[in-house]
């Protein structure tokens, strides 16, 4: 495999390029005059990149340190499309109940939002909240299964993003910006630390299956970094990557193994060793072969003992959908993936979090679906050990708004206050970070930018935020990009 | 810095207060100063007018082939390298077939050229090519890259620009016919302002159009709108005509390049009055029969409707209870005022409650599907209503224009920090300053802009600033975009970025000859390409013997900035598709038209995004033969991506892009060993092999070598297909007998056993997937 722009390579983060010091050498010598002027710019590069972990050159997809030792090997990415309720869930708000059905008192200001009305009336919550764990943190009946969990996870109660329509928010949340072209996190964390499987793809995407979130495949894309990087979709069954088999039994495995074998004596023939670009696609093919067999292995949950099936929920038409891609969300970090996004919600706004009509009638069937697989996940991850070194996150594009949608009982998009929590590699358990104000509306306390929790997220990796750059269209292009600071009081 | 600074404060609290721009008349603006940039910063190369060098003297003058060649040789002997050696006549036909028009050349092609040994013989393919029609199709797509040309909005709602391909067409057609570049640019820019009433230079203002555009309902800030369309223009103009990252200073000063924040705003006054608008195009006979066409399909579908609706209802309202029965007390007693009697709140929660109670197509979806009868009846009546809509015509031909509304255009003010809520100082229409430094002083004058019946002539203005023989970027940029795409690398590597921080040109003087070269001989660039691909620096080998010479010039030149040798390539997506079907023989010819929908992988199909019910949402073009043109009139949604273009590195169509990536990966050989498009062309390959070489091995193996690769296979090559074929048709006899289907070539003389032809597909996918087949020499 390889990565390979024919000219203007980017320094990236794996190490010297080959060759520069005696390029530098000979464009001393070089005539045009210009040498010494593509020397300066030259000298920047290599000091940049000599500030980079160091990988294997030939391979860029293969296993490389970070910028420093990694509280988390690998990620696990829930996303509630469409935004969930952090006053339902996880942020109580006992001032927004008294103020139920009234308007919003002026003191909190204008609301921006993208349906809402200009003089909006307030909701409160219907939720029973309760305080768990020795940490004693706040959740709601929405979540029972998360209780168990108090001590696990790590509220972050002061998210903020800078979109309150649902794309340029997810594209926010997955590549730093409200514009789609841009590398999502996952791609970032592959091209800095590349995957530890030989067989699987190493950025894997897992949407709902009655649809996509409305931010389409530039959620998962590789932006400007090259298509090797792109995050891969992946789906239950026997064939769970695209193409990976053959549509047809026209064309069997051991058919298929005897035509690769004939094409690689064709390609070798006259081949030069030295050929990296060559030699890696001849590579390439052969790794496709074994992810043939090596895909449908990770995805077979025949295996899985009838306890764990049932922790996830497998044996419940509800918990089914969701509770399969939790598990197999264990099962491909297990196996070296680095990188797992799961989409909860996607195509009609009926299976999504975005709950405009029926806050109540919503959020019980979301979570519903959800609740109980996540916290298998949870379970399960700290059962086997992963939890240790395995980040998992779980947030939204937003939250939603404490004032309800045209006096009804829906909640409309809030960009400026609402919760997420991560668990696992690095994170303080039980941890409460961050405020929004007393009725839910803008973060107050330790507000924490999606820059900020980019930037937590590859610090927790072994990444600096601020050193992972590629370089395009005359920017040193980073995810976070003029922002980020690691959240402190979020790390254990 | 500025004495008015509170004044800009106060207009920023009103303009988030929501007032109108118009807000901004009554407040008079400071205008900002202009900028002076230090010696340091006007030296930067390329904001110096180009002169025209002399052609440098060589100690090899017998190998120049072209004058760009004596450059070339000159910058080799200074270091004392060696150039390559001639590539043998298969690659060069290969190659320039490949370049010039995306396809690789057709046999009688390769023969015709194999046997001309008129020593002008090469020079005459080249002058086929570039006049052939295919040329045009394969250097649009290189501009459509600029361009990020896609045929949807993107974002969200991701919905289709049904007149996006005109624009597609007209610079395929521009490249065809050679239209000179300044007059490309200026139709691109102003073609309403350049030939007012021209329906051609009015569908190439689309070149503003072709990137994604945010289209939701809601609260929509109209001033953070139109900023980011203004943005998206800007930044485009800036990377693609000049060789300017201008996009960077949107929030700030550049970091590096001489590009004030206010300089990025006087850019973007260009198109203050600029509107994205689709002009009608079509006379109003057109119009009317649309309107009838759809007056008659909306009369057709009413009785189905009907039918649909009394289905659903009782399903409706049994819906309709359960959430009514839901409302709480209090929510029942609001419902119970009478409207008249309610206050103002009591108003609100009601017309809230009545949201909450709305419902929705995918409850009434669900709900049916529970009664296999009626979801059955329900499904039928949907498709029945998809068929009687999908007989409408096209609607009536528009143009995706930027054109100004108005002959006044309203003040642009800086954006502080990016965020047109919080205006700075306010600024006119000009060119970037540090490039009208070097310039002549009457450069551009903005007092010269005016009107031109109600635009305001500012994009002309532009165009013809831009198109100056004087401006030190413009032609500098394209004549190497051109080298680029021709030899694998610019001159300058960093195509659209020519600022302090992309790359050095690696022959500045060539450069700077190929951009005079280019004005002198009116901006045409179909003799400049000519230059380039007839030369001798061209026509190199991409390998280099003797071995050893060659390695020691790659460890002092990796990259091959001095071309000592040619560079070899990977097909571009398109291409690698395009040579695909030309190999099975299936490729389409047909061109221009509206975008084809060709089947794609029911994974990514699933993916579509909608809120509606939709019966189908990639509707593939009915006429198969469609799916088979080339790759440039595939309909291009701009978040539905075929995942082979996906994994071969086409670019995403949200920024421009003037490079391509090329990685290699496990995903692309999936796709091209897997798909069915790549099954579908194996079979036509094995197909076309028993139809034009018949039933003798060796006679295929050699036609197959001949079509996928341009040339006879060696013995060995020739016993290795065999020896394949034989084995393999061994292994899928077996599999026949266990009642296993086998691939059938689309074509097999009858006494030909299922099992050998099988294996004859597994053989051409084998070819169709060879590094060789991949890769231009």
């Amino acid at each position: 495999m390889s990565e390979n722009r024919s000219s203007h390579r980017c320094p990236g983060p794996f190490g010297g390029m080959p060759g520069y010091a005696s390029r530098r050498d000979f464009l001393k010598v070089a005539g045009n005059g210009f040498g010494l002027l593509g020397l300066s710019s030259l000298m920047q590069r290599e000091a940049l990149a000599a500030a980079k972990p160091v990988g294997s050159v030939g391979n860029p997809l293969s296993a490389k340190a970070g910028h420093f030792p990694a509280k988390a090997k690998r990620c696990i990415f829930l996303f509630m499309t469409g935004g969930p309720s952090h006053m339902d869930m996880y942020d109580p708000k006992p001032v927004l109940n008294r103020l139920d059905g009234q308007p919003l008192p002026r003191s909190f200001g204008h609301i921006s939002s993208q349906f809402v009305e200009s003089d909006p009336l307030c909701l409160g919550t219907h939720r029973k909240f309760g305080k768990y764990g020795e940490s004693g943190m706040d959740m709601s009946d929405l979540v029972p299964h998360m209780h168990q969990h108090a001590d696990t996870i790590a509220l972050v109660r002061s998210c903020v993003a800078d979109s309150v329509i649902h794309a340029p928010a997810m594209y926010q949340m997955n590549t730093g910006r409200i514009f789609m072209g841009y590398p999502s996190l996952g791609s970032w964390v592959n091209y800095g630390l590349g995957s530890e499987s030989e067989n699987l793809p190493s950025y894997v995407v897992m949407s709902q299956p009655e649809g996509t979130p409305e931010g389409g495949a530039p959620c998962w894309g590789a932006g400007f970094l090259p298509a090797l990087y792109q995050g891969t979709l992946l789906r239950n069954g026997p064939s769970p990557i695209i193409n990976l088999k053959p549509s047809t039994q026209e064309f069997t495995l051991d058919q298929q193994r005897k035509t690769l074998d004939l094409l690689r004596e064709m390609n070798e023939e006259g081949l030069d060793p030295a050929d990296s670009e060559l030699s890696a696609r001849i590579a390439s093919y052969e790794l496709a072969f074994r992810m043939q067999s090596a895909a449908p292995e990770a995805v077979d949950l025949t295996r899985e003992p009838e306890s764990t099936r049932e922790m996830y929920g497998l044996n419940d038409a509800k918990t089914v959908e969701f509770g399969t891609r939790c598990l197999l969300a264990r099962r491909l970090v297990e196996r070296g993936v680095r990188f797992v996004q799961l989409y909860s919600g996607g195509g009609p706004v009926a299976m999504q979090w975005d709950a405009h009509d029926d806050i109540d009638a919503n959020h019980e069937k979301m979570c519903g679906l959800t609740d109980k697989p996540v916290s298998a996940l949870l379970t399960d991850l700290k059962r086997t050990g992963l939890l240790e070194d395995t980040l998992v996150i779980w947030g939204a594009e937003f939250g939603r708004t404490p004032v309800s949608q045209k006096g009804g009982r829906g909640r409309d998009h809030n960009a400026t206050g609402f919760t997420m929590w991560m668990a696992g590699g690095g994170i303080k358990a039980g941890a409460t970070v961050g405020s929004t104000d007393e009725i839910g509306l803008n973060a107050v306390e330790d507000r924490a930018h999606v820059n900020d929790i980019h930037a937590t997220i590859l610090h927790l990796m072994g990444l600096d935020h601020k050193q992972l750059t590629v370089l395009h269209s005359g920017r040193d292009e980073r995810l976070t990009d003029v922002g980020g600071k690691v959240i402190k009081n979020l790390l254990a | 810095m500025f004495p008015a600074l509170t004044r800009w404060r106060r207009l920023a609290a009103w303009l988030t207060l929501g007032f109108a721009t118009t807000a901004l008349a009554v407040e008079p603006a400071g205008v900002a100063p202009s900028e002076r940039f230090s010696a340091e910063k006007r030296a930067h190369w390329s904001y110096q007018i180009p002169k025209r060098p002399e052609l440098p003297e060589v100690k090899e003058p017998g190998w120049v082939k072209s004058p760009v060649d004596r450059f070339i040789l000159a910058g080799l002997e200074e270091v004392d390298f060696q150039h390559a050696g001639e590539a043998d006549r298969v690659s060069l036909i290969r190659r320039v077939t490949f370049d010039l028009t995306g396809l690789p050349p057709s046999l009688a092609e390769v023969s015709a050229f194999l046997k001309d040994e008129r020593s002008d013989a090469y020079e005459r393919v080249v002058d086929r090519l570039l006049a052939s029609s295919q040329y045009g199709e394969r250097w649009a797509q290189h501009w459509l890259d600029l361009a990020h040309y896609a045929e949807s909005n993107g974002f969200e709602l991701d919905a289709e620009r049904p007149d996006a391909w005109r624009y597609r067409d007209w610079v395929a057609k521009a490249f065809n016919d050679d239209m000179p570049y300044d007059k490309f640019v200026t139709l691109q820019l102003a073609g309403d302002e350049a030939m007012p009433g021209d329906k051609p230079a009015l569908i190439a203002t689309g070149f503003g159009r072709c990137g994604p555009r945010e289209m939701v309902g809601g609260n929509v800030d109209p001033i953070d709108k139109r900023q980011s369309e203004l943005t998206e223009i800007t930044s485009t103009v800036g990377s693609v005509f000049l060789g300017l990252t201008i996009g960077c200073a949107r929030c700030h000063d550049h970091k590096f390049d001489a590009l004030p924040t206010t300089d990025y705003y006087r850019l973007q006054s260009f198109f203050a009055a600029s509107e994205l608008t689709d002009v009608p195009i079509d006379d109003e006979a057109a119009t009317k029969a649309y309107e009838a066409a759809v007056t008659l399909v909306a009369e057709k579908t009413a009785p189905i409707r009907a039918k649909q609706g009394e289905l659903e209802a009782p399903y409706r309202k049994a819906l309709m209870d359960e959430k009514t029965a839901m409302l709480t007390a209090n929510e029942r007693s609001i419902m119970a005022i009478p409207e008249k009697d309610r206050t103002s709140v009591q108003k609100r929660l009601a017309e809230g409650f009545a949201t909450t109670l709305m419902v929705r197509w995918e409850e009434i979806a669900d709900a049916v599907a529970k009664n296999p009868a009626d979801h059955a009846a329900r499904e039928k009546l949907k498709r029945e209503i998809d068929a009687i809509q999908r007989t409408l015509p096209r609607p009536p031909a528009h143009a995706t224009a930027l054109v100004d509304e108005k002959a006044e255009a309203p003040e642009t003010f800086v954006a502080r920090r990016g965020n047109p809520k919080t205006p700075g100082p306010k600024v006119g229409p000009r060119p970037p300053g540090i490039v009208l430094a070097s310039q002549a002083a009457d450069a551009f004058d903005s007092a010269s802009i005016a009107p031109i019946g109600t635009k305001t002539g500012r994009r002309l203005a532009l165009a013809k600033w831009l198109t100056r023989a004087d401006n030190p970027l413009t032609s500098r940029v394209i004549v190497n975009r051109l080298w680029q795409h021709h030899f694998g690398r610019g001159i300058v590597a960093s195509p659209s970025d020519f600022g302090v921080r992309g790359e050095a040109p690696t022959n500045p003087e060539l450069l700077d000859w190929l951009a005079t070269e280019l004005v002198a001989k009116g901006w045409r660039l179909k003799p400049l390409q000519r230059l380039m691909v007839t030369s001798a620096t061209y026509r190199q080998a991409s390998t280099f013997a003797p071995v050893e010479r060659g390695r020691k010039q790659a460890e002092d030149d990796p990259e091959n900035s001095l071309l000592w040798r040619m560079n070899r390539r990977r097909l571009e997506a398109e291409s690698l598709r395009d040579a695909m079907l030309a190999a099975s023989g299936e490729l389409n010819p047909k061109a221009g038209g509206p975008g084809v929908l060709a089947p794609i992988e029911e994974e990514v199909r699933a993916l579509i995004f909608t809120e509606a019910e939709v019966v189908d949402l990639w509707p593939e073009t009915p006429d198969k033969s469609e799916h088979f043109r080339r790759s440039l009139y595939l309909f291009r949604k701009r978040n539905v991506r075929y995942p082979m273009f996906d994994a071969f590195d086409a670019p995403d169509t949200q920024t421009a892009c003037p490079q391509r990536a090329n990685s290699t990966h496990a995903l692309q050989a999936l796709v091209l060993l897997n798909s069915d498009f790549a099954a579908g062309r194996a079979k036509a390959l094995a197909g076309r092999l028993y139809r034009e070489a018949g039933t003798d091995a060796e006679d295929k193996v050699l036609r197959a070598y001949e079509i996928v690769l341009c040339r006879a296979p060696g013995a060995k090559e020739v016993d290795l297909a065999k020896a394949f074929v034989a084995s393999q048709s061994e292994l899928l006899r077996r599999r026949k007998a266990e009642g296993y289907p086998l691939a059938a070539p689309t074509f097999t003389p009858q006494s030909v056993d299922s099992a050998e032809a099988a294996a004859w597909v597994d053989f051409a996918l084998a070819m169709l997937n060879r590094n060789e087949f991949m890769y231009v020499p």
